[in-house]
């Protein structure tokens, strides 16, 4: 009993943390076409900013931040890395999507000197808590609502407003959507900026449960949930 | 990408090549014996690993770059290939100490000492026998990759585009973590390196005192490669070649022609992996062991970039371009992993004002894209300032702190630098070195180039006449 409760309990939690990623790919997946290699990294970045960004402030400010920086992070890449290529054939786009995921790891590899990272105790999140005899943080118990919280709240925005319905429009239809007068590029970057952010939550969950982080921490659970990224979208 | 080319057979081409591929080969032979490989070991390290990456660049691009097929299986394939090499010519003797985890091996039979003993053990006899062991362990190596290129073929060639990218990553991953697995330790050695087979250095020549009288070590790394990529040459201008080529373009028109379409993939996939297996078995011999961990998914990336690099459907630009990113990674550029400071203050000044220049250089370069692309007001063209201004301001940044430290340099750096023009690359120059093109090509094209600037006006038009000719068959 208390083995199942504890395998039920971090393997709701371990899915919800990969849900989180996997909602990034699948909406650029979506309307781009695009298995942006680059999102497995952006994660880890994630988790890097609030390493060292924690040394210098506390937390209730460097988490905040972090998931701007990591917005912004995202929002570049599609901007530098991506929009050129637009009207590419989808390798080249793929291969560029490799290209910045191979120069943000190492960049990481680089400025973290390749030694793995210790992720801050989060107060809270970290501390242990006891159900049915067995104990575990806090934070599996809280990723499965926060998880379920964030989809309802993206299912909202993507069925009830305008912009959400110019995602879905994208999603059908790229031509015949800048025919409509939709400003295809302010509709994928918002797409990264909102993957991005779910991504850099899902690495407070994620780091929180880890917490050494390498540069190749992202390439690993950035893998999986491509491969399960036609389902959605 | 530019329509299917038929090009006309050359003999006087194909016979110049010939004789450049000699000229290689035997300038690998003087460079190895003329130059002390102990006092030089980057530039032999980079020309070695330079000819195995060819090699599998070569075979990477005649699926992605000929066939169309994005696959991102290539270090599975050469994880297959290297430890099949291995498993087949350790030593017997050796076994029970590379496999000492295990209590010894399952397989203790080794094809070059049989082949050897066959031939007489020691002496000339022994040497063809060692030769031919090697030679015969690399193509069951091939086989071994080509056959679990059929089988995972099977159900994966059926899927389109960057479907089949994730399948053969993941399937590349697959083979890593069961060769990794114990129970397999007989065989794989577990998650340990599988080392004490043949290497290149084994092809040094000794005399009895095991003295090296002549060193064939980058030779043999480079004709097992020459010959392996000749091979793929013929492959790609024979009826096949153009089938794969029809394919890349438009499979339903190639089905339309006759081309079968399940046939013609399989056949591409399997080549393709047989030459990855090669290779991956080359690349044992060149590093001395074997270990399923270094054949990461970064490695599929790395080889990637490569053929990115050298231009997606053209081998030579495959072979140049693993050479060059060969020679930058291990040779030229090793000196940005190691913190100095600046030699003398006219290179500290030299330095920030290359710094300067290049921000002014990159911002104009930028606005000159945004131009063409069609922006005309100011407001559109912002964001091309950035890189610049960046730049710049570090530069500015970089003065006021006084420092007399190259800035940046420390290990990793390299690969920073690395990444970045290969971005480069990707964004600016997406067609690569060669774009689909071969070396002749480019060389008429550049030999063109100087003529026209060396000209006046009457023979200019005259050239440029005579490239469209050239030309207009391949676009």
């Amino acid at each position: 009993m208390q083995f199942a409760v504890s395998i039920l309990l971090s393997g709701i939690s371990v899915g919800g943390q990969y849900a989180l990623i996997a909602i990034g790919y699948t909406m650029v997946y979506g309307i781009l076409r695009l298995i942006n290699f680059a999102h497995g990294d952006v994660f880890m970045v994630a988790g890097l900013l609030v390493v060292y960004m924690s040394a210098s402030m506390p937390l209730y400010i460097s988490i905040p931040l972090m998931i701007v920086f990591v917005v912004a992070l995202g929002f570049c890449i599609e901007r530098v890395a991506y929009k050129p290529l637009r009207s590419a054939p989808r390798m080249s786009v793929m291969i560029s999507a490799i290209g910045v995921s191979f120069l943000i790891q190492n960049f990481a590899t680089y400025y973290t000197g390749g030694l793995p990272q210790m992720y801050p105790v989060i107060p809270f999140l970290s501390d242990t808590v006891t159900i049915y005899g067995t104990s575990t943080k806090w934070v599996t118990i809280i990723t499965p609502f926060l998880v379920v919280l964030l989809v309802i709240a993206l299912t909202l925005l993507i069925n009830k407003t305008k912009i959400g319905l110019a995602m879905r429009a994208a999603a059908k239809d790229f031509e015949t959507c800048q025919l409509m007068g939709i400003k295809i590029n302010s509709v994928i970057s918002f797409t990264f900026i909102i993957g991005s952010a779910l991504a850099a939550i899902g690495s407070v969950l994620y780091f929180t449960n880890y917490q050494s982080i390498v540069p190749l921490s992202g390439a690993m659970p950035g893998l999986r949930p491509s491969s399960r990224r036609s389902s959605a979208a | 990408m530019s329509a299917v080319t038929l090009e006309k057979k050359n003999k006087k081409g194909s016979f110049l090549a010939l004789i450049g591929v000699l000229v290689v080969l035997a300038l690998t032979i003087v460079l190895e014996n003329v130059l002390d490989p102990n006092a030089n070991i980057i530039v032999f390290t980079a020309l070695k690993k330079g000819a195995v990456y060819a090699l599998v660049a070569v075979s990477m691009n005649l699926l992605n770059g000929f066939t169309g097929l994005f696959s991102l299986g290539q270090a599975g394939f050469m994880l297959l290939g290297g430890y099949t090499f291995a498993i087949l010519t350790i030593p017997v003797e050796a076994r029970e100490s590379v496999y000492y985890i295990f209590d010894g091996a399952a397989i203790n039979f080794s094809l070059t000492e049989s082949l050897q003993n066959l031939f007489g053990g020691s002496g000339v006899g022994g040497a063809v026998g060692f030769v031919l062991g090697i030679l015969v362990a690399l193509v069951c190596a091939g086989l071994v990759a080509a056959f679990f290129a059929w089988l995972i073929g099977l159900p994966v060639l059926k899927l389109k585009s960057d479907y089949l990218a994730i399948a053969t990553l993941g399937f590349a991953e697959i083979i890593r973590a069961i060769f990794q697995w114990e129970p397999l330790g007989k065989i794989t050695n577990g998650a340990n390196a599988l080392k004490s087979f043949p290497t290149l250095n084994n092809f040094n020549i000794v005399n009895a005192d095991g003295q090296i009288v002549l060193r064939l070590s980058t030779f043999a790394a480079f004709a097992i490669a020459g010959l392996c990529i000749w091979l793929v040459v013929l492959l790609i201008n024979s009826s096949y070649g153009r089938a794969f080529k029809a394919i890349r373009e438009d499979e339903i028109a190639a089905e339309a022609m006759g081309i079968n379409l399940a046939k013609h993939k399989r056949m591409s996939f399997m080549i393709s992996s047989f030459f990855a297996g090669v290779g991956g078995a080359l690349l044992a011999m060149f590093m001395n062991q074997v270990q399923a961990k270094t054949f990461t998914s970064t490695m599929t990336y790395e080889i990637l970039l490569i053929v990115v690099l050298g231009g997606i459907g053209s081998v030579s630009g495959s072979v140049i371009a693993a050479f060059l990113y060969m020679a930058c990674s291990e040779w030229w550029l090793r000196f940005l992993d190691v913190p100095t400071a600046f030699q003398s203050e006219g290179r500290y000044w030299t330095f920030i004002a290359v710094l300067a220049v290049a921000a002014v250089l990159i911002t104009l370069l930028l606005l000159w894209r945004r131009k063409k692309g069609g922006a005309k007001k100011l407001g559109e063209m912002w964001s091309a300032f950035l890189p610049g201004v960046v730049i710049l301001g570090y530069d500015i940044y970089y003065l006021t702190t006084g420092s007399r430290d190259v800035p940046f340099l420390n290990s990793g750096f390299r690969m920073v630098v690395f990444s970045v023009i290969i971005m480069v690359v990707v964004l600016f120059f997406r067609r690569g070195l060669f774009g689909d093109k071969e070396l002749p090509y480019v060389l008429r094209q550049i030999g063109a180039f100087f003529k026209r600037l060396f000209s006046g006006g009457k023979k200019t038009v005259a050239a440029n006449a005579n490239n469209e000719k050239e030309g207009g068959a391949n676009e």
